[in-house]
């Protein structure tokens, strides 16, 4: 039942140049995103007026924004993990792989359910439109169809390879 | 036995307390005497199942089994009900009970099987009325310059820019502070909405407009309705019929008790002369044609001819 | 389902216990442990089904308010790009650099100005650590303490608005993001209060080398060329208050305004070099948002198994005395925030808590505040103390030294937030004013 392995993004460590493609990605979301609601505001309060697409379109960039920049962050572990415990197992190499092997497992499954869910949602959403814009609903739960493909990808690489788990990331902001 | 035991999830958006809550709430009680307590329905409001949109994916993909909720946000899915977002389509609730129930009703709602939902019967969300903080609105002039909030769907704001208004488009959450703020003027929503908003403490006229009428309907998911046996729908769909009648009438009531509150709590209210609203509706002329366009002529020529025959046996 | 004669809602809550301190406590991705956990309720609820995770996972993002936390992130960022916190720091080291231990007071004057321009705790501790951090070791001031001073000061970030906690607070429970605002204006300014008077309390007894004194026409000069930045949060504030904009619009406006002055009036950064800002703005968000996706997942499932009722029925006669409900839930947040950062304490325990507090009558944006500043707090408490990592990691210390000299500034925060227990108007009185 595997949820559309995507051939292009779903390289198991991406190269730099998918990498830079994802973060060319993230950057024209967030500027466009920033233009249109500032425009908005400008609108409004200087001429009494609105453009009814803004909030639409920066609500759909903003969940491809997220989702693209989810995945390219996860083989560089990136994402927020609470390490403390499992570093205490540093001393005691098999436990340690064991551990190892147990987290990609289970970040395996989730990227398999979402995948497969994200997967019927986009099925389901060509036949439905949103209010302003009219793009198919299809392209929210795409992203997220994706995301997972290359998680559940990059994880199941590392679990075949053994990859040495990475404790040294944590929050970026808060 | 044809009746299995069945779990229902039904979700919706307003809370417990309103009428929306009200009328779920009786529909569950029908749907488990109707059916001996095996079909059990699991009311869920106040959004908790998520947006209208989500709720129509999830029913859609069988995720979900059923919900109400306003028929504007299911025009993405099947166009012709931009008909019932029409400005002035109707001008009393007779009118509305006897088009929706009728075969246009029936007609739209039948719409929803190809995109995988069935539609059981048409709610009352209610007419909805203008409030600002501007100035009475007794004719079109008035609206000239009322920086108004619309929903962000392009029918209304296409419809008050012909009225003259600046409407802008923003979404409910944000409502209240921009009217308290003044960053917008006014709004347009049903009485029930503007007390429960309690719109009246940041907003002075109310009027009386009732330039559109607001449905709500229940869907099912059709890849779960398909499974129920006859007598199973027959139970869902009774229940449905029945929950109509007591939401319409509780609606009602709960609106005359609601404008008579507004205007306890010192809003001033004036209603619209015929004169007026038939003057804003040949402005809307171009909307209209419009709206003709996008739910199909066909549709909109016997929407109108069965409303100049109603009106005509009156 | 029968499982250990338990109803399915408290199945849920044990999935839901269990979800956490396991698949956490490995180190497995917060947000995905979160699907995992919200899909392990939906199974024991009835309610599976993999559309289901899909769906909430993007609603969780598909929200416009949420765009407020990458406007501010960006805002941040150019900020420290385009020399606005620089002179910040700039002209606090002008006015009080000269008092004894006043760099002390100019990292606290600096942090509480920099706390009204950004959203970000770990953005303001880096930037003001990476300036200060070397001055105050070249004077000879105790690294430990100091660095523990730049860390509780760092936290005032989240308190005082522009927040990007609170916007996360107010998306997940519902709550007013611009009355969740003003409410952190003079709990924050408290804090900075606390903070000098810490200060001065550590530092009896130890000799510290004064700055020289900067004559006032060059301490004017310095402050005249702050003069953009310190428009940044009259414009913030300002322009929410007077209903120009909304909170998520202020973020895009404080964006836009930050890259104005840093290309056209700074003129410390160039156009291409957006491009980078841009990037890692959209990737810190990013990671964040993934929790945010994940989060809802889980309290999708939260809401369907009602456990804040469940946990009310429990707590019982607690619920009757809001104060002593307040106490104990404080703690627990203190014990959490030991071990969970910011943003996943809101995400998991905020939709749970804040429907207990309504319950006992407690103001859901008094509560708001209370739980974002405990949560801050967390912050800057071991052993998961991401503030502290950014000190220690910025001033290339051990992390054990910054622990320890944060803990008189700890217990500063303490009796703060215990004193707003037992006086919530202090934190009450002055929005009924501000609104
Ligand atoms: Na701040
Ligand atoms: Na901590």
């Amino acid at each position: 039942m595997s949820p559309t392995p995507t051939p292009n993004l779903s390289s198991p460590a991406p190269t730099p140049l998918a990498l830079r493609l994802a973060q060319w990605a993230v950057a024209a979301c967030l500027a466009v995103m920033s233009l249109a609601v500032f425009l908005n505001v400008v609108l409004r309060y200087g001429f009494g007026s609105g453009i009814a697409a803004s909030e639409e379109l920066s609500r759909l960039l903003f969940v491809w924004m997220v989702f693209i920049g989810a995945a390219a962050a996860y083989p560089r572990g990136e994402h927020m993990a609470f390490t403390s415990l499992v570093a205490m197992l540093e001393g005691r190499p098999l436990a340690l792989r064991l551990a190892t092997a147990l987290i990609r497992l289970l970040v395996l499954l989730a990227a398999v359910l979402l995948g497969w869910g994200a997967w019927q949602q986009v099925a389901v959403g060509w036949g439905s439109h949103s209010a302003v814009m009219g793009y198919p609903l299809a392209l929210l739960p795409l992203p997220a169809l994706l995301c997972a493909a290359v998680i559940g990808a990059c994880a199941l690489v590392e679990l075949l390879r053994g990859t040495p788990l990475d404790l040294g990331h944590a929050a970026d902001i808060e | 036995q044809d009746i299995k035991p069945r779990l229902i999830r039904f979700g919706y958006g307003l809370n417990e307390q309103s009428n929306q809550g009200r009328a779920v709430k009786f529909f569950a009680e029908q749907v488990e005497k109707a059916s001996g307590g095996k079909m059990r329905v699991r009311a869920i409001g106040a959004a908790a199942l998520g947006p209208d949109t989500q709720m129509q994916q999830a029913l859609i993909g069988g995720a979900q089994e059923m919900m109400v909720g306003s028929t504007a946000t299911l025009v993405g899915i099947t166009k012709e009900m931009a008909l019932w977002d029409t400005p002035f389509l109707f001008n009393s609730a007779k009118e509305a009970d006897v088009i929706l129930d009728g075969p246009i009703g029936e007609k739209v709602k039948a719409r929803l099987q190809d995109k995988g939902l069935v539609g059981l019967v048409y709610w009352e969300n209610g007419f909805r009325n203008l409030t600002n903080s501007k100035r009475p609105v007794t004719k079109l002039e008035d609206l000239d310059g009322v920086k108004l909030r619309v929903m962000q769907n392009n029918v209304f704001l296409d419809s008050f820019r012909s009225l003259g208004a600046n409407a802008v488009p923003m979404p409910f959450s944000e409502l209240f502070s921009a009217l308290e703020t003044k960053a917008v003027d006014g709004q347009e929503n049903p009485f029930n909405t503007i007390l429960s908003s309690k719109f009246h403490e940041v907003q002075k006229y109310l009027t009386v407009t009732n330039h559109v009428y607001s449905p709500w309907i229940i869907t099912v998911s059709k890849k779960w309705w398909d499974g129920l046996s006859p007598a199973e729908q027959k139970i869902l769909m009774d229940a449905a019929r029945a929950s109509r009648d007591f939401e319409r009438k509780d609606t009602r009531e709960e609106a005359g008790r609601a404008l008579a509150e507004l205007k306890a709590k010192g809003m001033q209210i004036n209603e619209l002369s015929p004169a007026e609203a038939a003057r804003m509706r040949d402005r809307l002329t171009r909307v209209n044609a419009s709206i003709g366009v996008n739910v199909g002529m066909d549709l909109w020529n016997e929407t109108q001819a069965a409303l100049t025959k109603l009106r005509a046996a009156k | 389902m029968e499982f250990l004669g338990l109803t399915p809602e408290a199945q849920a809550f044990v999935v839901f216990c269990v979800g956490m301190l396991v698949l956490m406590g490995i180190g497995m991705n917060m947000g995905l442990a979160l699907v995992l956990t919200g899909a392990g309720m939906a199974w024991v609820l009835g309610f599976w089904d993999a559309q289901l995770l899909a769906q909430n996972l993007v609603g969780g993002v598909d929200s416009f308010a949420l765009l407020a936390v990458p406007f501010f992130v960006l805002a941040g960022e150019l900020m420290n790009a385009g020399g606005i916190s620089r002179r910040i720091i700039d002209m606090a080291q002008a006015w009080v650099g000269h008092v004894r231990g006043g760099l002390g007071y100019v990292a606290i004057g600096a942090a509480v100005l920099m706390a009204s321009m950004s959203g970000s705790a770990l953005a303001d501790t880096a930037a003001l650590a990476t300036i200060l951090l070397p001055m105050m070791r070249d004077r000879g001031y105790p690294m430990h303490t100091s660095g523990g001073l730049l860390a509780s000061g760092g936290i005032i970030a989240p308190i005082i608005p522009p927040s990007m906690p609170f916007v996360i607070y107010g998306v997940t429970t519902n709550t007013s993001i611009s009355a969740l605002f003003l409410s952190g204006i003079v709990p924050g300014l408290i804090m900075g209060a606390g903070l000098i008077l810490a200060w001065r309390w550590v530092l009896r007894g130890i000799d510290l080398p004064a700055e020289p004194k900067v004559p006032l026409a060059e301490r004017l000069k310095i402050t005249g060329r702050a003069f953009w930045a310190l428009m940044m949060p009259l414009i913030i504030i300002g322009g929410m208050k007077s209903g120009v904009f909304t909170p998520t619009e202020a973020a895009v406006v404080a964006a836009m305004y930050a890259l104005v002055v840093a290309l056209f009036i700074h003129r410390e950064m160039r156009l291409p070099e957006l491009l980078p800002v841009l990037v890692n703005a959209g990737r810190t968000t990013a990671v964040v948002m993934f929790l945010c996706a994940g989060a809802q997942v889980a309290s999708y499932m939260i809401t369907l198994a009602d456990l804040p009722g469940v946990l009310t029925g429990w707590l019982g006669g607690l619920v009757e005395s809001p104060r002593l409900l307040m106490a104990v839930m404080m703690i627990v947040l203190v014990l959490i925030g030991t071990a969970l950062d910011l943003t996943p304490t809101i995400l998991i325990f905020a939709p749970v808590m804040l429907p207990i507090a309504v319950k006992a009558g407690i103001d859901p944006v008094y509560f708001g505040l209370m739980f974002v500043l405990n949560g801050a707090i967390g912050l800057i408490t071991p052993p998961v103390g991401t503030v502290l990592n950014v000190v220690a990691g910025v001033g290339r210390m051990p992390l054990a030294q910054v622990v320890r000299g944060v803990n008189p500034f700890l217990l500063t925060y303490a009796l703060i937030l215990a004193l707003f227990v037992v006086f919530p108007q202090i934190v009450t009185a002055p929005l009924v004013w501000l609104r």
